[in-house]
């Protein structure tokens, strides 16, 4: 079997895979992909955080974010954003935030502060890169101007009425309206959320469906919907709504699925393929290593032939748990690549705290890898296992994205840094 | 607001329902009180195992005698509560043969027909039994759904002119002249006080009896054991399988509808209120039951819980496990109180003759022409002859043919229909629909996801049918989660913990909900 020859593999298909492996191309470095899994994006819910509660101790709100992550980085040189630092993960964030901005999405940033989004619990979500079709969202919530919520007979993952009795004390003028679409799907029991999708890219569907709303709007300035709107051309869909109903229109996040997660996935996965990026999918990779501890090799497992690739560096970029890049037995935590058993609450009782929702936050969502300043995971000593190995993204210790609410803005900072790393590290040996 | 009733029943647990059944076909006029909702002490707490008497048979022979008789009259009168899986006891290597000796001498003395099989046959039957076991012993075991057997012992009562109150606690009693004159109670939801005079009171409840009896004076001597369960995703056996050697920690496995229950655990609690089930005690259950079935180790767990079994205290037995199983019934006239009685202990498979019992020292008090007792003859509403439990077939004929309307509930098959009627129901009690309160109707949020998904969608519609206002509607979703959490975090490794990270991710990545915005 002979080996193909890259400077960096990069294991990981999520948002921390996609933004190194657009990092590394820039650079330009030969670049591989692997994902085993299509990655949590498509359960995000599109819009992007970067930093909005901290300290999470005291679930502590931070209008600014980057003011709370000056203080982070200082506090908490162990936190992944502490590892890149302000300056990295500026450098990082704004330029995916750019790209987002001209791209298809059309993607929407609040420039010193964090954004609310109203969410289809009727809770509001701090965040601070929303795609266009969020836009108004934040845009309603801030002006509190009268606003219509409707959603769909037998669409059981949204309920306008849920949305508008959470909110209806802080905002008057919100109403909410169901319509039928069933006449114009084919389904008795449940709509669709993938087939009410496909409708609203049609021109006749989004006639229909306006002249169906139009007599419900009464006053409202704005109209909000589940997140249905289209697929990857759900900014145009949007904007063409607006033009035919007169109001801004705009999507609520729901639980799952979450097309607005998957257009994201979809349009960065797009980018790289179209930019000559080989992807690899479906299929968990081993590692192979060599004497000095080097990992030599990566070899994707298919289902009949295995594809052996020497890399230079690799990028682990595997997730936590929901991604498979940590895994939890009865009787700890490993990262299974690497074969690496992580540091964890020694008891199971201390994995988790009492309450579900309570702060600070559950111990075992900071249990993760730790790293030198170059990203590369160290033993208990401190020395790097891999002298090529980096990580980054969640599979990191030391942060808790889902309690501050900084999902997005680790990926994207660690991620992009990783691949300036590896760059640097060529730049230096050659 | 004042309330009068021939007898009085503290308590909505299995007992307690089966005593306001009885006492409505003697045609006595009952009103139940229940501090929380149906079966939210032990009976909503166990296996569901309708024993056939063997777990007990060696030890304990008036238990097993007991169950013998109960097992055969359930099977028959609540017939659309049980499935009738059979049971084996299974021996592994090392295990006291003398013992498996003792169970069938001692099972043809109180007539529980158990019969050694083959192993080989055993094996075919349960192939996932460890190929090690070195004896079988077939016995009448079955599973039973406690929440379906209460809810029909409350509806076949009402229809009968009982009354039901739940969500309604006793405060305290008024008691004067050797008789409790008036019981205070409290409605949980409005706060309101309900003052209820009775001829007789009844107290069923469960470990909680002792603090009924506290307000009318009364000591009553109970010991608390915990008991622990743990259930898979994925029905496992279909037969309950028990270990053949003296009652000890998780030697039950239960096929229960769609999942596998493994239990239990027995250890002394001082706090009723705050069950928990610690990482040592999961993994005691876990290493004990994966010897009958090797499988269960690398099995999906999806929730644990703890009930507490209510002994009725002696000072010689040695252990937990060396107490009766038996049941008491407390004639309190000995205390000087004429019209309180007590029952508790026993078990969920006793539950009916241990109304029987109670009703009947409540009809000699009464005196008069009350008809005997005949709740071994008439089947609850919804059985009949040929009527069974078969969860799995009603899920795939569901999933064949899913149910009218959306659905909620996706792992168990939950549609709108059924939560809007019993939606009504509940709102005819005056009892708010809570995710809660329909779990325990229906078997919404108790598949893989543990509510995760469908409680959102629950709340969602119940803010569309106006049951829930303004903040109501989030409030009593963190509540339901928070609770779910409780049995789910003592399971939380491999794919139970991934799934669990998402649902995370989506209530705070997503929605925020842990947020104060």
């Amino acid at each position: 079997m002979t080996a193909e020859r890259y400077d960096l593999a990069i294991i990981g298909g999520g948002l921390t895979g996609m933004t190194a492996a657009r990092r590394a191309r820039q650079l330009g470095l030969r670049t591989l992909l692997t994902a085993a899994t299509p990655g949590s994006l498509p359960y995000t819910s599109g819009a992007m955080d970067l930093l909005a509660v901290y300290p999470t101790e005291t679930k502590h709100y931070r209008k600014n974010p980057w003011e709370a992550l000056s203080e982070l980085v200082e506090c908490e040189p162990e936190h992944p954003y502490g590892k890149v630092g302000l300056a990295g993960v500026q450098r990082g964030w704004e330029e995916l935030a750019a790209h987002l901005e001209a791209g298809p999405l059309a993607y929407h940033r609040g420039r010193q502060e964090n954004l609310l989004l109203v969410t289809s619990a009727g809770t509001l979500k701090p965040t601070h890169l929303v795609p266009h079709t969020m836009k108004a969202n934040v845009q309603a919530w801030a002006s509190k101007q009268p606003t219509l919520i409707l959603g769909f007979e037998r669409l059981v993952d949204f309920s306008p009425e849920h949305v508008v009795e959470s909110l209806r004390e802080r905002w008057p003028g919100l109403r909410a309206a169901r319509i039928d679409a069933a006449s114009l799907l084919q389904d008795d029991r449940r709509i669709r959320i993938a087939e009410l999708a496909a409708a609203f890219e049609r021109e006749t569907f989004r006639q229909r469906f306006a002249d169906k709303v139009r007599p419900l709007l009464g006053g409202a300035r704005y109209l909000g919907l589940p997140a249905v709107l289209g697929f990857d051309r759900a900014a145009t869909v949007c904007l063409e709504l607006e033009q035919l109903l007169g109001v801004g229109v705009f999507e609520i996040p729901m639980l799952s699925p979450s097309l607005p997660g998957m257009r994201l996935a979809d349009q960065l996965r797009a980018e790289l393929l179209q930019d000559g990026l080989l992807l690899l999918q479906g299929r968990s990779v081993r590692l192979e290593r060599g004497v000095d501890g080097a990992v030599s090799a990566v070899v994707w497992q298919g289902s009949s032939v295995e594809r052996r690739f020497e890399a230079d560096h690799v990028i682990l970029a595997t997730g936590r748990f929901f991604g498979g890049g940590l895994v939890a037995t009865r009787r700890g935590v490993e990262e299974p690549l690497l074969g690496l058993a992580l540091e964890a609450p020694a008891s199971r009782d201390d994995w988790h705290m009492r309450s579900f929702l309570g702060a600070p936050g559950h111990p075992i969502n900071r249990v993760g890898l730790r790293t030198d300043d170059w990203l590369r995971p160290v033993d208990g000593a401190g020395a790097p296992i891999c002298p090529n190995l980096l990580a980054a993204g969640a599979i990191l210790g030391g942060h808790d994205w889902v309690r501050e609410k900084s999902g997005a803005g680790v990926s994207v900072a660690t991620g992009y840094a990783a691949a300036e790393r590896v760059a640097a590290m060529r730049g230096g040996r050659s | 607001m004042k309330l009068e009733t021939q007898v009085l029943v503290i308590g909505g647990g299995l007992t307690g329902a089966g005593v306001l059944r009885d006492l409505a076909l003697r045609g006595i006029a009952g009103l139940l009180v229940e501090r929380r909702d149906i079966n939210a002490g032990a009976s909503g707490a166990n296996h569901g195992l309708l024993h056939s008497g063997g777990r007990y048979v060696v030890n304990d022979p008036d238990s097993a005698a007991e169950c013998v008789a109960e097992n055969a009259i359930l099977k028959r009168v609540a017939s659309a509560c049980v499935e009738e899986t059979g049971g084996l006891f299974v021996a592994l290597p090392g295990d006291d043969e003398g013992y498996a000796a003792d169970f069938l001498d001692a099972a043809a003395r109180v007539g529980l027909d158990a019969r050694p099989i083959e192993v080989k046959q055993a094996l075919e039957q349960e192939p996932r039994l460890a190929p090690s076991i070195t004896m079988a012993i077939q016995v009448p075991d079955a599973s039973i759904n406690p929440f379906m057997t209460t809810v029909a012992n409350l509806a076949d009562a009402e229809s009968r002119g009982a009354q039901v109150l739940l969500q309604t606690q006793v405060a305290r009693m008024r008691c004067e002249g050797g008789r409790i004159r008036q019981v205070i109670c409290i409605d949980s939801q409005t706060g309101r006080e309900i003052r209820i005079e009775a001829d007789q009171v009844v107290s069923a409840a469960g470990p909680w009896v002792d603090r009924i009896a506290a307000m009318a004076g009364i000591e009553i001597p109970i010991a608390y054991s915990k008991g622990s369960l743990l259930i898979t995703n994925s029905r496992l056996a279909d037969q309950v399988i028990n270990r053949l050697r003296p009652p000890g920690d998780g030697d039950i496995i239960v096929p229960g509808e769609t999942v596998t229950i493994t239990g239990t655990t027995s250890i002394r609690v001082q706090n009723l209120d705050h069950l928990t089930t610690g990482a040592s005690e999961v993994d005691l259950l876990l290493d004990s039951a994966s010897q009958m079935m090797p499988a269960l180790a690398k099995a999906r767990f999806i929730r644990a819980y703890a009930g507490v079994r209510p002994l009725v205290a002696s000072a010689e037995a040695a252990s937990d496990r060396g107490l009766s199983r038996t049941f008491t019934v407390f004639d309190h006239e000995r205390d000087g109180l004429a019209n309180l009685a007590t029952i508790t202990g026993g078990k969920l498979t006793t539950y009916r003759l241990m109304a029987e019992r109670v009703v009947d020292l409540v009809c000699r008090r009464l005196g008069g022409g009350a008809q005997p007792c005949s709740t071994a003859q008439q089947v609850l509403p919804g059985s009949k002859e040929g009527i069974t439990l078969d969860a799995r077939q009603r899920l795939e004929r569901l999933r064949a043919t899913p149910p009218a309307g959306e659905v909620l509930c996706e792992c168990e098959m939950v549609g709108r229909d059924r939560v809007d009627e019993l939606v009504r129901k509940l709102r005819r009690r005056g009892q708010r629909p809570e995710p809660n309160a329909l779990r325990l109707r229906s078997r919404l949020g108790m598949g893989s996801c543990q509510g995760g998904f469908c409680g959102f969608r629950t709340v969602g519609h119940l803010c569309r049918l106006g049951d829930l206002v303004g903040q109501e509607g989030n409030e009593v979703l963190i509540r339901f989660l928070e609770k779910r959490w409780g049995g789910i975090r003592p399971v939380l490794w491999g794919d139970q913990l991934r799934q669990e990270q998402l649902l995370e991710a989506l209530y705070c990545g997503t929605l925020n909900i842990d947020g104060d915005l």
